[in-house]
């Protein structure tokens, strides 16, 4: 039998103020087990810990039931606290008596009653716990950093200054990401290529950073400080240890003015060999083999033809004809890499709001009407129109240019409530390069509000407004249409509250940041979670910002959640540290309250080894009897495997069947 | 029937001289001649004891995930699902199991013959003629039409699908006959609560049903039994009995092929496959799959897929 000591918590009056704490303290005396029971203003205070570390020894208690807060609030505290009154710090029962009562009760009686059978679940739970001791592992001191984007560049460079190997996956033919593509940045307007392609480079010859493009994370197994991840490395048909970068493929491709280029958003073509964008890391070209005529024309080794008649050739080849290296290989194969890593970076980044769902808008088929990103492009050297800003209809310059606000952001009946922070920092630096480039053109901005919120970012809104005369209608555009070859917007000025129509040459929609479209996905790959709209989910909000819920897994920048380039370099330092914290350990030890299978119980079904998520059980065999055995490092504790065991055989430690049946037996007898 | 026999003793013989395997498992005489009764073969010369006939009625399945040799089963068409359920499950080794799949005229529910000809325990002879099955008692035969008497399951049997290493099909043809079923077109979840608390009242809880089920292979590991802390009493009380008989429902909900032989063995006569049609019921609608079909697919209650995850089941 055990002796248990029950303490009681009033969390000043958070508990005290709706359960008759002197009452369950009273009662819980005549529990079984129970042979010490008292109640205190705050036990989580230094005061408290000793009252329970002095009862502890004064009384020969050897399990400890405390009724206060959410155990994930405090749990470890009191673990730690029992622990220096010499108990194994695993013969504690948290009976939550905030969270569960007191916060969520009206009555006073019913929430007295109700803790005390709380109390009463917790004393029969721990009768039947037992100690525990955590485990040990090593951790593989490298990173992998997925995305290349200005987030996991930074990630991938504070790791490696410290001295910690990194790899790099990124999915397509470069690094650079979203903010490559962009022309200035907020509020400084400095040039963004400027600012990006230095630490590009840097990643690209930093040597504790290997790069991995156009490729991708396949499966992640194992657990932290031991991750086991395979890496698809898709077929470049280029060989990088040959290729130059002198690009005279790229410029002989016959292709080369057939396909939209991603990186221009579509707006300008590429070839089937291509590199994206002119300052691309690594400046090597690959081959897209949907649109590439030697690759999707048949194998002549395939085809069988009547004696006498030639087989057909493959089409075009004028790549591997150009390349003096011989840097093309056609017969490329996709790649598969297994690499071992110690911590895993998300930072996927985001996408952009497809317009299309907005038919008042014209749905995407007025081709004067466009996103921030077309624009960013089109006001660019490099883009489409080599900097010029004009309208696609018919290459001319606007003299009316109107912004719109909030696209695919803020708007419920398109499925997206929350704001994406960055659009409208984006339209007043856009409409800052219109009225730059463009002295004579009008610049209307409508919008719902305005929120700058950030260093400089308000008075850069009103430097747009006032040095730059863009005005500023608040008021949503409910309909655009083309007339004459001039745009009409209706809208209504919310201020004036009046309706409002205007013609316009040239309409730029800051369409706002979604989640790729990868993004669940991929977190079912590592085995993490998203929200509603597919960003990855952190621990918490505000103390764990970028901890997402499986160890040793962070993730950093518009993965998350919306957020500017200045937030997403702070969260890729920040991840940086974490994973520094991290590998500043030899040896990590891990939660004993992980599942373990009795092998005298075990049948062998293999539901566990089916059922785990974390890929945590294998089929062992002794002596001819096979059983489950449990890797208790990759297990997470989530007691899937105890569910799926029809003998009982998989028990989850500190949650055993007993345990549980212990807890309801208590409620409903004592 | 003959024939039938003479090519499964054939076949018997042939497996075990070859060394192909070292046991045969069929079935041979039984303490009376309307019964038969699982039989194991390990000499060839003993070959000539199967029997084959409608009264076989053990689902000899239920023997294989505790063998550890080299095996032949005979198998009916509906005990052949419960050898792929296994295989499924990683309970047995493929290479290790010979299936003698039997293409059978159907089975005898003794508890309908004895309805109809009154105790079969004095029968001196019982036998299938044409489409009759005669008992012979104290020197009379009693003759009684086979599709009176079958299993239910034989009128829904499709012997097309059978499964088998070996196939031994001797031109019989299948009992054909309408089942009658007991349950209301009505039946709401009142009055199978109170059919259930009636019906389990008499459970007796001897467990003759776990051991005949071939999904139920924990054998002394069982969950109801365990010696630690457990979800259910060993108490002889019908709200015990439901407790231990929906455990089992759920856990061979998805695993189990309807094949009936729990409900056979049942000394009291539960209609136990009633409840593991409804629970079967349910997981081919949910799942979309059927048990003993396919021999690389674990039973849908214990994988885990990411498609049902982002598809929200």
């Amino acid at each position: 039998m055990s002796s248990v000591g029950v303490f009681i918590c009033h969390c000043g009056t958070n508990i005290a103020g709706k359960v008759d704490v002197a009452k369950v303290s009273d009662d819980a005396i005549n529990i079984p087990g129970v042979v010490y029971s008292s109640h205190q203003k705050y036990s989580c205070s230094e005061a408290g810990q000793k009252v329970i570390i002095d009862a502890i020894k004064e009384n020969r208690i050897d399990k400890v039931v405390i009724g206060s807060c959410s155990p994930k609030m405090h749990e470890n505290t009191f673990r730690k606290t029992i622990e220096q009154a010499g108990l194994n710090p695993y013969m504690l029962e948290i009976a939550n008596l905030r969270e569960h009562v007191s916060w969520v009760t009206a009555d006073k009686d019913s929430a007295t009653r109700k803790a005390f059978d709380l109390v009463k679940a917790a004393v029969g739970k721990v009768s039947f716990a037992k100690p525990l001791t955590p485990g040990q592992v090593t951790v593989e001191k490298r990173a992998l950093v997925i995305g290349g984007g200005i987030a996991g560049i930074q990630a991938a460079l504070d790791i490696a200054n410290m001295g910690y190997e990194v790899v790099m996956v990124e999915k397509e033919p470069s690094i650079g990401g979203r903010m490559a593509q962009l022309d200035k940045t907020f509020p400084t307007l400095d040039c963004s290529a400027c600012i990006l392609s230095p630490r590009m480079v840097d990643v690209a010859q930093h040597p504790n950073i290997r790069l991995l493009t156009y490729s991708e994370v396949e499966n992640v197994n194992g657990y932290v400080g031991n991750f086991n991840v395979t890496i698809r490395k898709k077929a470049k048909f280029v060989d990088e240890s040959i290729c130059t970068g002198c690009l005279e493929c790229v410029t002989k491709c016959p292709l080369k003015k057939k396909i939209p280029n991603e990186f221009e958003n579509g707006k300008a073509p590429r070839g089937a060999i291509y590199v994206p964008f002119a300052q691309a890391v690594p400046k090597v070209p690959v081959i897209d083999k949907e649109h590439c005529q030697w690759l999707l024309s048949p194998d002549p080794d395939t085809i069988e033809v009547a004696e006498g008649e030639k087989k057909p050739k493959r089409k075009c080849g004028v790549c591997a004809k150009k390349c003096e290296l011989g840097a093309i290989d056609f017969d490329m194969q996709d790649e598969l890499i297994n690499e071992k890593f110690g911590a895993i970076v998300i930072a996927t980044g985001f996408n952009l709001f497809d317009h299309k769902k907005y038919g008042e808008y014209g749905a995407g088929e007025i081709p004067d009407v466009i996103t921030g990103l077309d624009f960013e492009r089109m006001v660019n050297s490099s883009g489409p129109t080599e900097g010029k800003i004009v309208r696609p209809s018919n290459g001319e310059k606007p003299k009316k240019v109107a912004f719109i606000q909030c696209v695919g952001s803020r708007d419920e009946a398109k499925g997206i409530p929350y704001c994406s922070r960055i659009c409208c920092m984006y339209t007043a630096k856009q409409a800052i390069l219109v009225r730059e480039k463009l002295p004579d053109a009008e610049v209307y901005v409508f919008y719902m509000d305005i929120r700058a919120g950030g260093k400089g970012y308000e008075e850069f809104v009103l430097r747009a407004q006032r040095e730059y005369g863009a005005n500023y209608v608040r008021g949503r555009v409910s309909r655009i249409y083309e007339q004459d070859g001039h745009l009409v917007l209706k809208a209504a000025d919310t201020i004036l509250g009046m309706p409002l129509e205007m013609e316009a040459d040239m309409v730029i929609l800051a369409t706002g940041s979604i989640a790729r479209e990868d993004s669940v996905a991929l977190a079912n790959t590592i085995g993490i979670t998203t929200d509603a709209y597919g960003f990855i989910s952190e621990v918490h909000p505000k103390l764990k910002p970028v901890e997402v819920p499986r160890e040793g897994v962070f993730a950093c920048g518009a993965a998350l959640s919306p957020r500017d380039i200045p937030d997403t370099v702070a969260t890729a330092g920040a991840v940086a540290a974490k994973v520094g914290v991290l590998f500043s350990n030899d040896i990590l030890m891990s939660d004993p309250m992980v599942a373990n299978v009795d092998p005298m119980v075990c049948v062998a079904c293999g539901a566990c080894v089916e059922v785990c998520p974390y890929s945590a059980i294998t089929m062992e065999e002794f002596r001819g009897k096979k059983f489950a055995k449990v890797n208790e490092a990759m297990c997470q504790g989530c007691g899937t495997c105890s569910a799926a065991c029809r003998p009982g055989a998989a028990q989850l430690r500190g949650q055993t069947d007993e345990q549980i049946l212990k807890s309801i037996e208590a409620v409903l007898q004592w | 029937m003959e024939k039938l026999e003479a090519e499964l003793r054939e076949k018997a013989k042939e497996l075990l001289e070859k060394e192909e395997v070292t046991t045969v498992i069929g079935w041979g005489a039984g303490w009376n001649p309307a019964k038969a009764s699982p039989l194991f073969v390990r000499d060839a010369q003993d070959a000539d004891k199967l029997v084959f006939n409608p009264f076989c009625q053990n689902n000899l399945a239920v023997y294989l995930p505790r063998l550890n040799e080299k095996a032949a089963v005979i198998t009916k068409p509906c005990d052949a699902g419960s050898v792929v359920a296994l295989i499924a499950e990683g309970k047995i080794d493929r290479e290790n199991v010979k299936v003698i799949s039997i293409k059978c005229p159907g089975t005898v529910n003794p508890a309908k013959l004895e309805a109809a000809v009154g105790s079969l325990d004095d029968a001196t002879a019982a036998y299938l003629d044409g489409d009759t099955i005669v008992v012979e008692v104290g020197g009379k035969a009693k003759r009684v039409p086979f599709a009176q008497v079958a299993l239910d399951s034989c009128y829904l049997c499709n012997q097309e699908n059978a499964f088998g290493d070996i196939v031994i099909d001797e031109g019989v043809t299948k009992v054909s006959g309408e089942a009658i079923s007991i349950v209301p077109e009505d039946a709401d979840s009142v009055w199978w609560r109170d059919f259930w608390a009636k019906e389990f009242d008499r459970c007796i809880r001897c467990y003759a049903c776990r051991e005949a089920c071939p999904a139920c292979y924990c054998r002394d590991n069982c969950a109801v039994q365990a010696l630690r802390e457990r979800w259910t009493g060993a108490k002889l009380d019908a709200k015990e009995a439901l407790m231990f008989h929906a455990q089992r429902a759920m856990h061979v909900a998805g695993r189990c092929t309807e094949c009936g032989s729990c409900e056979r063995a049942c000394p009291v006569g539960i209609p136990l496959g009633l409840l593991h049609k409804q629970v079967g019921d349910a997981v081919r609608k949910l799942f979309d799959f059927n048990v003993g079909e396919k021999a690389d697919m674990r039973p849908p209650l214990e994988t885990f897929r990411k498609e049902e995850l982002e598809s929200g089941h």
